[in-house]
């Protein structure tokens, strides 16, 4: 090998040893807790799999498979579209200073932390909360009611936290992509004819399907792994309505001390993680090719 | 002057206290341990009294705190990763659970011992004796020291009710009265949060449980001192007997305390239902006893059930809104939480039993055996006498000592526990171990608001509690009498 190959290797072995040992170790090793009754404190038994006959016959844990359907469903699909329009919107915008001011407008989001975000949209929830009472004032009394406390409504409740949904990196992943699209088309295309709504979808929509990719993909991943804001604002209620499986997990780790058990749930998720992401890889790649 | 008087007699005390006091032999140099509390208004006089030890036995103890909120978790992840404090300061039955596992000693042996910290009495009788035994587990060992008791009654805001035209209920019909007319006086009687973080409808639950079930003890303790008989109008009848995991499950699998085969399940349940047409609307989704208390102080509901340890936080809460809008301080007063009456289904004792031990000290296994010894060192000398009754008076503590001849602080008479008013736990409303109470908060949602029936509820409450105790039974079968098991159910259980 020549010696600039060997000092690569050297300058990623630092890499490779941190992504080893936060990553694979811990993985392999939750693998084989999945086979085992461990509590984490006596002796571990293996078991075989049990845990994951157990989870079979959870119903709670197939409830979360449903509820996170429809969280990760709507939200990646919420998570990619309106950046896009967003992004679109700013980007047709002419006065330079305005796109700059409306930038900003849609990035200060982001510096929130997110818990902040999460508390005041319980407060906005609550039925004596600003949402009721602005349903009050425009006379739709009877919509107004429990958000987080009915079944019927809390997924809902959710999904609409962070509307308009527009901000955020998705946000500027788009913007780039549209600064990277060739003026020379925006001019073919005025010369050919093109409106507006066939512009976006004809010309700017596929050429921006790198970037959709990569917003859905996380979106899709980032919803299946998180579960904070269900833990802050109804800890998987009412009656296990708004449970997810990583909510599930954590609840059997860290309230139950069923680790074997967790671990198990988080072998499902990874197996669940890992069949969507290449379903989207394929479906998106499909479509570029296409 | 007598408070100088008594404050200087106490020093002396403290400091002729015997020399027995002294560390262990094995007690290295320089020795130091960790206690871990979420008690914050116990922290300074805990850590004034650490000073105290320290010149006394060499042994420095750090007080630490940790926040309230996620405190059990915090406490199994510390386990989790082997970092557990020497001492950890806990409330209701995790110490049980704890010790079940081995994590923590048991402290049985030890409480025969003398106490060098306290003239050298056996460690036992610095405490009250109903605290000690509620401080046992289900087959009597100890893993937890009792440390402060707690109260509970109905807080109520004074002005709402005279403006209702109400007065405190003598009866729980009179209770659902009295709310009824809140209500229509456009007042929000009661704030509960229905969800693990606010415990008030199960306290009320199980209150009212236990007054149900309370005629069926003595067919549930199979196992008893000889002579022993229960007598449901004694108060005090159930000291010193215990229902263990075998008598439970035999009592579960004949249907006394099956949820879906017991009328007194379906029965609490209905009264609480009921109630909950009182509750603030929002109850599923209010976050806890927190918001709930705070709610009460803005004078947004009109009663809410609270124990001792709120009487001087709330106090003091009253102070800084009288400063900050003082036309919105509320009179306020409590009330015990009233006897149902004369309910059918009751035959004896009533729902103003809810009090009990709050604070409980534990000592954590230690590799180095000298690190257990310093916890419980620790221990004895906070317990005793003159430290208990010098932190008592040098903190904003509302909960009463679970020590002898300790005063207690604050306004807390109307919410001081009777001696001796032990309630037997004869059976359980949410569930026996962790994941049989988060089961049961998922089927309780669900039945308070309204989207499965009570036939359903009892049903699902069955199985989880059914799923508790096999669970226990796998955990514990060194507790397990299989013998008595066959006797008592000899067609495999589902008698009644």
């Amino acid at each position: 090998m020549r010696r600039s190959t060997w000092v690569g290797l050297a300058m990623l072995l630092p890499t490779i040893l941190l992504l080893g040992t936060f990553c694979y170790v811990p993985f392999v090793s939750a693998l084989r807790m999945s086979l085992e009754r461990n509590d984490g404190l006596g002796p571990a038994q293996f078991v075989g799999l049990e845990n994951f006959r157990d989870l079979a016959r959870d119903g709670a844990f197939r409830y979360s498979l449903f509820v996170l359907c429809i969280l990760v469903g709507i939200g990646t699909l919420l998570a990619t579209v309106f950046p896009l329009l967003a992004a679109k919107a700013i980007s047709n915008v002419t006065s330079e200073w305005a796109r700059y001011a409306y930038r900003v407008i849609f990035t200060i989001p982001m510096i929130v932390p997110g818990i902040v975000t999460l508390l005041v949209w319980k407060n906005l929830y609550a039925t004596d909360g600003a949402i009721n009472r602005l349903l009050e004032l425009v006379g739709l009394a009877s919509l107004a009611g429990s958000w987080l406390g009915d079944p019927s409504r809390v997924l809902m409740a959710i999904l609409f936290i962070g509307f308009p949904w527009a901000s955020g990196v998705g946000l500027l992943i788009y913007l780039a992509g549209f600064d990277g699209i060739d003026q020379s088309l925006y001019e073919a295309a005025e010369l050919d004819g093109v409106g507006p709504v066939g512009l976006f979808l004809e010309i700017e929509v596929p050429l921006l399907r790198p970037h959709v990719r990569l917003i859905s993909l996380n979106a899709l991943l980032a919803g299946i792994q998180s579960y904070e804001a269900v833990l802050v604002l109804t800890d998987g209620g009412p009656g296990n309505r708004s449970l997810l499986p990583a909510l599930h997990l954590f609840h059997h780790a860290f309230q139950f001390q069923q680790l074997g058990y967790a671990a198990a749930i988080g072998v499902v998720l990874f197996v669940v993680s890992l069949s969507l992401t290449i379903v989207t890889m394929r479906l998106l790649r499909n479509t570029v090719e296409a | 002057m007598n408070h100088w008087l008594a404050g200087l007699i106490l020093v002396l005390a403290i400091a002729l206290r015997s020399d027995a006091a002294r560390a262990d032999a094995d007690v290295p140099a320089g020795a130091r341990i960790v206690m871990v509390s979420y008690f914050r208004e116990l922290l300074d006089p805990w850590r004034e009294a650490a000073i105290e030890f320290k010149k006394q036995t060499g042994i420095e103890v750090v007080v630490q705190s940790a926040p309230y909120q996620g405190w059990e978790t915090w406490v199994r992840t510390m386990f989790l990763g082997r970092m557990m404090p020497e001492v950890i300061v806990v409330e209701g039955g995790m110490a049980d659970d704890l010790g079940r596992r081995g994590l923590v000693l048991k402290l049985n042996g030890e409480l025969d011992q003398p106490n060098p910290f306290d003239a050298g009495q056996p460690w036992r009788e610095a405490f009250l004796p109903s605290a000690l035994e509620e401080a046992r587990d289900a087959i009597g060992d100890c893993y937890a020291t009792p440390y402060s008791l707690y109260g509970i009654g109905v807080f109520y805001n004074r002005t709402q009710f005279e403006q209702a035209g109400v007065r405190p209920p003598a009866t729980f019909a009179e209770w659902m009265d009295v709310s009824a007319k809140l209500k229509q006086s456009g007042f929000t009687p009661m704030m509960i949060g229905v969800r693990p973080t606010d415990a008030q409808s199960v306290w009320l639950a199980q209150a009212i449980l236990e007054a149900f079930l309370r005629v069926h003890v003595g067919e549930v303790n199979l196992v008893h001192d000889s002579g022993w008989t229960f007598d449901p109008t004694n108060r005090s009848g159930p000291a010193r007997e215990r229902i263990d995991l075998t008598e439970r499950w035999i009592a579960f699998e004949k249907g006394t305390i099956d949820p879906a085969r017991a009328p007194e399940f379906a029965e609490t349940a209905r009264m609480l239902k009921a109630f909950s047409a009182y509750w603030h609307p929002d109850f599923l989704s209010i976050s806890g006893w927190q918001e709930v208390s705070s709610r009460f102080a803005r004078a947004e509901t009109s009663q809410m059930l609270a124990g001792t340890w709120f009487v001087l936080e709330f106090q003091k809460l009253q102070e800084a809104l009288r400063v900050a809008a003082p036309g919105r301080v509320a009179d306020w007063g409590v009330f015990r939480v009233p006897p149902i009456g004369a309910h059918p289904l009751l035959r004896a004792g009533d729902v103003a039993d809810l009090a009990g031990v709050r604070t409980r000290m534990m000592v954590t296994r230690q590799a180095e055996p000298w690190r257990e010894r310093a916890g419980i060192r620790w221990l004895q000398f906070l317990t005793s006498r003159g430290v208990a009754q010098d932190v008592w008076r040098h903190s904003a503590i509302g909960d009463l000592p679970a020590m002898r001849d300790v005063r207690p602080n604050g306004n807390v008479a109307a919410l001081t526990p009777r001696p001796g008013a032990t309630a037997f736990r004869i059976a359980e409303f949410d569930g026996y171990d962790e994941l049989g109470v988060h089961e049961f908060w998922s089927h309780w949602q669900e039945y308070l608001g309204d989207h499965i029936d009570l036939p359903t509820f009892l049903q699902r409450l069955s199985a989880s509690q059914r799923g508790s105790l096999v669970r226990l039974m796998r955990m514990m079968p060194d507790r397990v009498d299989q013998a008595l098991i066959e006797r008592e159910l000899p067609m495999g259980g589902s008698a009644r």
